[in-house]
């Protein structure tokens, strides 16, 4: 399945002018919150892909706007050849006739309503006799493992029922497609995982564009077959779990990847930095790049190294912290770079901070990708 | 028996004094009341018909200005918390005048719309010949005029704390406006709504000023229980005393009921 | 400052046990008869059909007496006979009937022998023109005539049952009001075409009110007792107020304002 979902408009109009109708859920918006603006372009097909991205980036307004609740200022939702919005003509249609599950953050179960008559709300609402919601409601319920909660109230629900029952109230109305606002936000980290687990086999059933808004890497990881990463209301990358940690193209899809990430533009084998500073990188194409540094691949030295390493730089502590059984030091200079090394090097380079010291990284170890 | 409230810190001992001091206030002139009212007469007095008329009126006529408030009072609120129009300042200061505005003149207010001369009434004593003061509906009128701003207050804000984002949670299950409305938004603020009725119909139910002004008073049609009250302070004050306590039992009884109906807890 | 304190008691008291809410004038009355002129606060308990007319006397108390000020607490009679038995401090008391004189008097509240100043008949008000062409009481009990009447609790209301009984005339009111000028004020505002008030009531309403008079054989005569109270604090300053009322210029005051000579 090729997918194409990207923050830059042409390429959005390529894959517009091949198949905006084709299946799966479709979205190339703008929409206003405030003074915020979340411009967005995406295709999701059956699968179920995660958008990830800081808090504030504009993950819930974007899907917001896809369950109908926020009218787009402007551009199209399509969901299986049904146009939901176009701004341009006017279209938008209301919530209530989209046939998206959604399951919200903090799950907003009817306080004021059992499990059951939750998950039967839906059925209810499109018409269907009590009787026959009671009966599909009840097999829901069984499916998330919580027959035995039909009776009670929200209330008297653990995190991890609680969140079961919105997914089944979700899938109740047979949703075309599913859209969960970070589903796992709310629970302990006792419950995470066992309902994650639970969430991805749901998901794997699921027939149908499933959309994941979540700030946890590992629940994207988890969960989702492809990662959006919005970021200051603009898609910043998008692409598979490997894609996103191996060649990260934002500063949140670094630290998600856990590398130093650099922007700069190489000629004859040389990046120059657009923060300061020079890498010398193996086989870089000329052109604009971004280049990568796994902190471990950085050595530090007291004195200026001689040998291998093509890039070494002087700079000053300006932090460390533990990291595990490593300890990260984070390094003022041109470039800055956070380094990974053992505690014995550390207390052999006996670092303080404000102290200076040499780093050292292989050509090797550098990665350059086009930006 | 230690209970759940008993996990909570005692009260600052200032709060405490001003509290008590409160309750005395509030509790000493019904003792007052209770002191110098002939309990013994008691019995003629719930028997005595002409009581009974004017404790059924006093009901009926306070419970219908609850419905009438209810029915109109909730829309209003709801379009309060819920829109922005022109005007939408005005006519909120216009919903909660009459709770600043003296009763009296209240009812003053009211004659010079729906009475016999009044801007509306005219219209409608010379199409029809009858006209709203000194009648029953003139009661229910000036109560709801008077009490109605208590349950709209009260719902607007029960409709403003709601989290709206169960309704959007309910739009998207496939609900139409008014099924949220009836399934979701209403059972909601039943707190709100509650309190807001109660309110509404303990304000109607002492009502006096305005019911006096607008509707007279005339035992069987417009005399309610305070009218009463105020009457036998002329004659026969113990009598009034009496009276008061009656009045003041009954809706006791009723606010109490209408808690456990419609909160389902005591 | 003890006594003051103990008026501000009283004061609150007095408000609190009166369904109305009519306050008691409180005021320092530190200026006690100093010599031989009078001087002070008087502090007057009138009845409200008063209202006019004490306000206008009070005046030429003042201007005749410049150490005197005159403080009224205007309610309706049976109020303030509450009021003073249940222990609100005044120097004199006004009644528009004598049966609530008589309930002071009999708490032992009055000092000295209350004397009738002044005497109210009723009549008919009816709309300004008399549109209903209203003439004796009989036209009252007609089917295109609406009435409203005083509740039989208060004085208006009692003479008013009384006056009816004479004519032999039997009414159904729209309403009984709790108090006369409440009967005026539906009359004044065209709600009801004709009730049954006091002649001084109509002299105070103006152009908005008509009045019909009731013949002499039908009707009844209140009379005004006034009264120097046994609390008085004042009993000179309320001596020379009562003097006031029953000196010639104090009755063309009264004459005026409607009311019969004693």
């Amino acid at each position: 399945m090729t997918i194409d979902s990207t923050g830059s408009s042409d390429q959005m109009s390529r894959s517009g002018a091949g198949g905006s109708t084709a299946a799966g859920l479709y979205v190339d918006v703008r929409a206003l919150r405030g003074d915020f603006a979340v411009e967005a372009t995406l295709a999701v097909a059956d699968e179920t892909v995660a958008i990830v991205g800081p808090n504030g980036a504009g993950k819930s307004t974007l899907l917001r706007c896809i369950a109908g609740l926020m009218p787009p200022t402007s551009g199209r939702i399509t969901l299986h050849d049904r146009v939901l919005d176009d701004a341009d003509v006017g279209i938008h249609e209301p919530p209530a006739r989209r046939g998206i599950g959604v399951v919200f953050q903090e799950y907003l179960l009817f306080p004021h309503r059992s499990a059951l008559d939750n998950v039967a709300y839906g059925l209810r609402a499109q018409g269907h006799r009590a009787g026959a919601a009671r009966r599909r409601a009840h097999g829901l319920l069984d499916r998330v493992g919580l027959a035995a909660q039909a009776a009670l109230r929200p209330a008297q629900l653990s995190g991890g029922q609680a969140q079961r029952v919105a997914l089944a109230r979700a899938l109740a109305i047979d949703p075309a497609t599913l859209l969960l606002d970070e589903p796992l936000a709310a629970l302990d980290i006792d419950a995470r995982q066992d309902i994650r687990r639970r969430l991805r086999a749901h998901l794997r059933d699921f027939r149908g564009p499933a959309l994941v808004v979540t700030h946890d890497p590992v629940e994207a990881a988890t969960l989702a077959d492809r990662l959006v990463v919005l970021e200051d209301g603009r898609i910043t990358q998008h692409g598979t779990i490997d894609d996103v940690t191996r060649r990260p193209r934002s500063a949140w899809a670094a630290r998600l990847a856990g590398v130093n990430l650099y922007e700069g533009r190489a000629a004859d084998g040389h990046v120059t930095l657009i923060g300061g500073g020079r890498i010398t990188a193996a086989g870089v194409p000329d052109g604009d790049v971004f280049v990568a540094i796994p902190p471990r691949a950085v050595a530090l030295f007291r004195e200026l190294p001689a040998g291998t390493p093509r890039n070494v730089w002087a700079g000053r502590v300006d932090g460390f912290d533990s990291f595990g059984d490593r300890v990260r030091v984070h390094l003022a200079g041109s470039p800055a770079i956070t380094a990974e090394i053992t505690p014995a090097a550390a207390a052999d380079l006996d670092l303080a901070r404000g102290g200076a010291v040499h780093a050292a990284v292989k050509a090797t170890e550098v990665t350059t990708y086009p930006r | 028996m230690s209970r759940s409230r008993s996990n909570e810190p005692p009260a600052p001992l200032g709060i405490g004094v001003l509290g008590a001091l409160a309750v005395v206030f509030l509790t000493l002139p019904l003792v007052g009341l209770a002191s110098r009212a002939p309990w013994s007469d008691i019995p003629t007095l719930l028997t005595d018909p002409a009581v009974r008329t004017t404790l059924r009126l006093s009901l009926t006529a306070s419970l219908a200005a609850l419905l009438l408030s209810t029915v109109l009072g909730v829309p209003l609120a709801w379009l309060l918390a819920r829109t922005r129009f022109p005007g939408w300042r005005l006519v909120r200061a216009l919903a909660v005048l009459p709770m600043v505005l003296p009763p009296v003149v209240g009812g003053v207010a009211l004659l010079l719309a729906f009475g016999r001369r009044g801007l509306f009434g005219q219209i409608l004593f010379e199409a029809t010949g009858w006209s709203l003061p000194f009648t029953t509906l003139g009661v229910i009128v000036a109560e709801t005029f008077v009490a109605m701003p208590f349950l709209v207050v009260t719902v607007e804000s029960g409709l403003r704390s709601l989290d709206r984002r169960y309704e959007e949670a309910a739009a998207t299950l496939g609900a139409s406006r008014w099924t949220i409305l009836r399934t979701v938004t209403l059972p909601l603020i039943a707190p709100s709504l509650a309190a807001g009725m109660a309110l509404c119909w303990a304000r109607a139910l002492g009502e006096f000023g305005a019911t006096i002004s607008f509707a007279g008073n005339l035992p069987g049609r417009t005399q309610t229980m305070p009218l009463a009250v105020y009457l036998q302070l002329e004659s026969n004050p113990p009598a009034a005393y009496l009276l008061s306590f009656v009045l003041l039992v009954v809706s006791i009884g009723v606010l109490v009921g209408m808690r456990d109906r419609y909160l389902g807890q005591p | 400052m003890g006594s003051l304190r103990r008026a501000v008691v009283v004061g609150a008291l007095a408000v609190a046990l009166t369904a109305c809410g009519a306050s008691a004038d409180v005021t320092d009355r530190a200026g006690a008869p100093s010599g031989g002129d009078i001087a002070g606060d008087v502090l007057v308990f009138a009845a409200a059909s008063l209202t006019d007319a004490f306000t206008e006397i009070g005046e030429i108390v003042e201007r005749q007496h410049p150490q005197v000020t005159v403080t009224f607490n205007f309610a309706g009679s049976q109020q303030l006979a509450t009021q003073i038995i249940e222990g609100a401090r005044a120097d004199v008391f006004a009644s528009a009937d004598q049966a609530q004189m008589a309930t002071v008097v009999d708490a032992g509240a009055v000092a000295g022998i209350p004397v009738v100043f002044a005497r109210n008949q009723l009549a008919i008000a009816v709309e300004a023109g008399n549109p209903a062409s209203v003439s004796s009481l009989r036209d009252l009990q007609r089917d295109d005539v609406t009435v409203v009447l005083a509740a039989e609790q208060v004085p208006a209301g009692r003479y008013t049952r009384e006056a009816l009984d004479r004519a032999g005339v039997t009414l159904a009111p729209v309403s009984l009001e709790t108090d006369v000028r409440a009967v005026l004020t539906k009359v004044a505002l065209g709600e009801v075409d004709t009730g049954i008030v006091y002649t001084s009531d109509l002299a105070a309403a103006g152009d908005r009110v008509d009045g019909v008079a009731i013949p002499d054989e039908h009707n009844v005569t209140a009379t005004y007792p006034i009264a120097t109270l046994a609390t008085a604090e004042n009993p000179a300053g309320a001596q020379t107020f009562i003097d006031a009322v029953r000196s010639d210029s104090g009755r063309t005051v009264l004459k005026r304002a409607g009311f019969g000579a004693p």
